[in-house]
């Protein structure tokens, strides 16, 4: 299938590969083992390839609807396919509230990084908007500009970061991880639905797809990318839970960070401080990608202007800032995002895929 | 500028000028009118070969037209027209006109140009290599065009003219191989170059500037050299060049971010080492964007990333500055680019006496009086040495540009300042284009093909391709020779 789209906005499909990734891995990675363990314990890693394994299936799903019906180009004409035009434009709408909503909390949340770990006297307003400034920065350059800043913004801090947990592995106890099995199934499932939370974000597919030179080739890359943040995912928590005792995970926020601080390189130290900044820009690709998908299901909803929508949400941000701004209500706000993600992921995707599979079903019956 | 309409119009503005000749050539009994500007042309020419050869003619036609002369002595460089700009414009260029009637509309053209002015020694000014061919471009096009051409011997070398500049109605010229280049970089350079509407084009990096993609930029977009070894690179490996007369730099496009820290010496020495310098540079570049910005955060927000080992030292060669931080790195890192400045700028010899007082008593004198610390002093003065490191100067400027906005940055938020300010950089980076085409290939986009000549100078059996981003319509350079490995296991007995 050839794309319509001039071939100067379109991005080659190895791309799909870092705006999903980019997209999925955001600031969850730094304090998700806390809230895994609830209900799994030190089973909880199986939850993590479970959860990697369900999220496989459903960019099969969106893969396969895509692939199933020429027409289909985005999850705009989905919606509207599915549900018909009212109710279409309804969820579309939806859709905005969705991702931006996911955009916002990454921010919001790495802000709150950078007041614990970083400045906890600074005024944060200067930084929030330098970031912002950054966002729409990336944005205006378009999708392509978007690939080109997760790709680097994925190289550079994988490269630095993830060689550090070389560090620690001597500080490590595989004995932690045993009983091997030792939950029920039904804490595993539990502790899987916690997890989902880390996984959202494969759903940006379903409008950069119409941006992917051959998108039927970008398969492979996608499924790629999931692998590849499920296996991350996996290696830090399998770290994690060899490095802390089960009964101190349970009070410590941000695990993954706490663990860095034990790292002595001989001209440096505190190396958390270097992981925090560069995670900013793993956020910044997350963040932008969550607008940019918002924007552009805004745009061929109600016809906006990508440029001004985009200003309305970075002004947005700001106000959503100062209503947002302790520890209680941000956690509040994740938590609601994260049960809205796991019906988006687990109920709203199975359901499009059913619909169109049907609607095809009986197309191809007449 | 009033455009004229005949030569009489032509004469007498130009006559204003005192340097412009009218003489009349007196032969027998024919006259011939001759007019000229004597700066422009060479004098003793036009008296050995054509006045001379006019006086001992041996044939005795009658000059009935100016086609007539012709016969007379054999000139090549001639033409006959009474088109008033191409007059013009030739005069301008070192012509003569030669009329038969002082109100004649057609006139001859004769070529006299004058090389008077023009450097002969032709070694690289700016680009030094150690080892390789020292040979650069001076300020005349018809001599770099014969340097270029000397190289590169091949009838497939194309060599467009075009006239920029409506007051100085600069040669511009358009170098490219045939079936080699895409055209599509060919038209595009051309098209561009067409729509330039300037006066005077004083050297090739005006051009650079007004065909570039993107204005609000601090980095070159295109590579400008006085290499020939670097332009015959460019053009084999399926680039366009231009030069413009009167320049010795040629500007070559598209151009990656990567080309600008290339030298054309890592081709000449083994592969290994030839990269490890590249890395060298390019560790270069990243520690003098960086070093003093990493300063300026460790000092004012860090002090717990530096181990205590070393927090000794640095505290107490900081113990007696009154200054914060920021302000102490600003004021050494002006002071070293006044002395790059004035080093620049004034002759030689004074700069090298200017450079040992800039050095090493200003430097001492400010440790001494505590102004600054001498740990700072060293950091300022290796990420000096080290942005030089960069080939192409054009570049080096953008890289000691880029440290001011990051140490400001640093001062502001620190570690997550500089990540700011490097996000700045790579999103700013990764929009740019050169000549259309992306400035950080073959990074992104990912092209894992062109990688093997990049960070690293892979072995001359491996790049025997031609980068594939620049769309080269040939894509073989060259066919390697497999070079049999022979094992030591396996001695020949």
């Amino acid at each position: 299938m050839k794309n319509q789209k001039s071939e100067k906005s379109l991005i080659s499909p190895f791309f799909v590969f870092f705006l999903i990734q980019g997209n999925m891995i955001g600031v969850g990675i730094l304090n998700f083992q806390r809230s895994l363990i609830d209900h799994a314990g030190y089973n909880a890693w199986i939850s993590v390839i479970v959860g990697g394994v369900t999220i496989h299936i459903i960019l099969w799903m969106i893969y396969r609807m895509f692939s199933s019906d020429q027409e289909i180009l985005d999850l705009t004409l989905i919606n509207k396919l599915c549900f018909g035009k009212a109710l279409g434009l309804l969820f579309n709408l939806a859709n905005v509230l969705y991702f931006y909503l996911a955009g916002f909390i990454v921010f919001r949340v790495f802000i709150e990084v950078i007041q614990i770990w970083m400045f906890p006297v600074m005024n944060i307003y200067p930084i929030c908007i330098i970031f912002i400034v950054i966002i729409y920065y990336t944005l205006a350059g378009g999708l392509r500009t978007l690939a080109g800043i997760s790709f680097w913004g994925s190289i550079l801090p994988y490269m630095i970061v993830f060689p550090l947990f070389f560090f620690v592995l001597k500080y490590l106890h595989p004995i932690n991880l045993l009983p091997l099995f030792n939950h029920t199934f039904k804490e595993i499932a539990l502790s899987t639905k916690s997890m989902v939370f880390q996984f959202l974000g494969v759903e940006c597919l379903f409008m950069v797809y119409p941006f992917v030179k051959t998108p039927d080739k970008s398969a492979k890359w996608g499924h790629a990318a999931v692998f590849f943040v499920t296996f991350i995912y996996l290696i830090i928590t399998l770290i994690t839970f060899m490095y802390y005792t089960e009964g101190q995970l349970k009070h410590i926020i941000w695990p993954t960070l706490t663990m860095l601080k034990i790292i002595e390189i001989p001209i440096i130290q505190r190396l958390e401080y270097i992981v925090v900044a560069l995670w900013f820009l793993k956020v910044l690709v997350s963040v932008s990608i969550s607008l940019w998908v918002a924007g552009r299901v805004l745009r061929t909803t109600l016809h906006t202007k990508l440029r001004w929508s985009l200003l309305m949400f970075l002004a947005g941000f700001l106000i959503l800032f100062i209503f947002f701004n302790d520890r209680g209500s941000v956690r509040r706000l994740s938590e609601l995002y994260g049960n809205i993600g796991f019906y988006y992921i687990y109920l709203y995707i199975p359901l499009l895929f059913l619909i169109t599979l049907f609607k095809k079903k009986r197309k191809s019956a007449v | 500028m009033n455009q004229l309409k005949d030569i009489q119009e032509l004469k007498k503005q130009a006559g204003l000028s005192s340097d412009f000749i009218t003489t009349t050539i007196t032969l027998a009994n024919q006259k011939l009118f001759l007019s000229y500007y004597k700066t422009l042309i060479d004098e003793k020419w036009l008296q050995d070969h054509f006045i001379h050869a006019l006086q001992n003619r041996n044939t005795e036609i009658e000059l009935k037209n100016v086609e007539d002369i012709r016969a007379w002595i054999p000139i090549q460089d001639a033409q006959i027209t009474s088109e008033i700009k191409d007059i013009q414009f030739k005069l301008m260029k070192g012509h003569a006109i030669i009329q038969i009637n002082e109100n004649d509309r057609e006139c001859m053209l004769l070529n006299l140009a004058s090389q008077i002015g023009v450097r002969n020694d032709n070694t690289t000014e700016n680009e030094f290599s150690v080892v390789g061919p020292k040979i650069g471009f001076v300020e005349n096009i018809d001599t770099n065009i014969h340097l270029l051409r000397c190289q590169l011997n091949i009838p497939s070398l194309i060599v467009k003219e075009m006239t920029i500049g409506t007051v100085s109605k600069t040669k511009v010229v358009i170098i490219y191989i045939d079936g080699v280049t895409n055209e599509e970089n060919i038209r595009n350079v051309e098209q561009r170059l067409s729509d330039i509407d300037f006066d005077v084009l004083f050297d090739s990096s005006i051009l650079d500037q007004l065909i570039s993609d993107n204005s609000f930029t601090p980095f070159p977009l295109f590579v400008s050299t006085e290499r020939r070894d670097r332009v015959a690179y460019a053009l084999i490996s399926g680039q366009v060049a231009i030069i413009s007369d009167g320049s010795p730099y040629f500007v070559t496009g598209p151009s990656t971010l990567f080309d600008f820290f290339i030298s054309p010496e890592d081709y000449y020495l083994p592969w290994i080492l030839g990269s490890f310098f590249r890395l060298i540079r390019i560790f270069g570049v990243i520690f003098s964007v960086y070093a003093t910005s990493i300063y300026v955060a460790l000092t004012t927000f860090h002090y717990e990333m530096i181990p205590k080992d070393l927090l000794g030292p640095l505290i107490f060669s900081r113990n007696n500055v009154p200054f914060p931080p920021v302000l102490e790195v600003l004021f050494l890192e002006i002071t070293i680019e006044f002395l790059r400045e004035a080093g620049a700028r004034l002759p030689t010899k004074i700069g090298q006496t200017l450079g040992i007082v800039g050095g090493i008593v200003i430097g001492q004198a400010a440790v001494e009086a505590a102004l600054t610390s001498n740990i700072l002093i060293i950091t300022v003065a290796l990420s000096a040495l080290a942005s030089f490191a960069t080939p192409i100067y054009k570049m080096s400027n953008t890289i000691r540009f880029l440290r001011f906005p990051m140490i400001v940055m640093a001062a502001f938020w620190g570690n997550l300042g500089i990540i700011f300010g490097t996000c700045f950089i790579l999103i700013h980076i990764t929009r740019l284009k050169s000549l259309g085409h992306p400035y950080t290939v073959p990074f992104y986009p990912l092209r894992i093909k062109d990688l093997k000549d990049s960070f690293i100078r892979s072995s001359y059996e491996l790049t025997n391709t031609r980068q594939g981003y620049l769309r080269p319509i040939s894509l073989i350079r060259y066919s390697p020779k497999k070079n049999k490995k022979t094992s030591g296991f396996e001695e020949e007995e």
